[in-house]
């Protein structure tokens, strides 16, 4: 029998993997893909709970998330361009400019 | 049967979402990250979310990832610097701290008290139940959204023209 309580520890796995990612890698790139991976574990979870309750709020909340996601994803990846055009690295220890 | 699928997806969904983070190059953490969102539109669909699914394969799997590929190949990232795990003092705090933060909400998750299972209609999650709540209830975040993805639009063309 698969309970809500699966698919919510499902859901804080993916989110934790994503945190773990985010604090252990260097590269601009990847640190976005770990926020991906933090939008879904959200995403499941809201999910989950959806159909526990039977309202359809949640599946609307994650369809507005994939939005953000998206608008987030192309303004990023256009700014490490930029970055990388103007500095030369992506390694977020070397992009200090703004650290007193 | 539900069990057996259940376990399966989740450790697709682990696996390739751990993977993301411990490649070393940036190109194969992209690849991982196909399987994962792929595994997590799955997972939706197990859900009685069909219309989530399809929406999370179209535009994540689709759309999302492309900008990465894209990105990536316009950098030529991997000719010039390898991938490192943050080491040191650092490294370890990171990694504590996302542990704790792991064994919390996956405590948190497995003993909430939770409201009884309600029963749903045979549409529940399809196309047509969640157009009808996103077309009235939700109809101004809705448009706030359109607004919002020509912005970002308009404003990722500025930056690439600028630079």
């Amino acid at each position: 029998m698969v309970t809500t309580s699966h698919y919510l520890i499902l859901g804080s796995a993916l989110f934790g993997i994503g945190v773990l990612g985010f604090l252990m890698k260097r590269n601009v790139i990847v640190l976005l893909m770990c926020v991906e991976l933090m939008i879904n574990g959200a995403g499941v979870s809201f999910v989950a709970l959806c159909r526990q309750t039977g309202s359809l709020e949640g599946q609307v909340f994650v369809l507005f998330a994939m939005v953000i996601a998206a608008v987030e994803i192309a303004v990023g990846l256009s700014l490490i361009l930029l970055i990388f055009r103007n500095r030369a690295t992506l390694d977020v220890d070397k992009l200090e400019v703004l650290k007193w | 049967m539900e069990l057996i699928q259940f376990y399966i997806v989740a450790a697709i969904t682990i696996s390739s979402a751990v993977s993301v983070i411990m490649q070393g190059r940036v190109m194969y953490s992209i690849l991982s990250l196909i399987v994962t969102l792929l595994s997590v539109a799955w997972i939706y669909a197990i859900l009685n979310a069909s219309f989530l699914a399809v929406v999370q394969v179209i535009l994540y799997a689709g759309a999302i990832v492309v900008l990465f590929v894209f990105a990536v190949m316009m950098l030529r990232y991997e000719e010039i610097e390898p991938q490192r795990m943050r080491t040191g003092l650092i490294g370890c705090l990171g990694l504590l701290v996302a542990l704790f933060f792991i064994f919390e909400l996956i405590l948190s998750s497995a003993t909430g008290p939770f409201v009884e299972e309600a029963t749903l209609s045979a549409d529940f999650g399809s196309i047509k139940s969640v157009g009808a709540i996103l077309y009235t209830q939700y109809l101004v975040p809705l448009e706030l959204a359109s607004i919002l993805l020509l912005v970002a639009v308009v404003g990722a063309a500025l930056f690439s023209k600028r630079g």
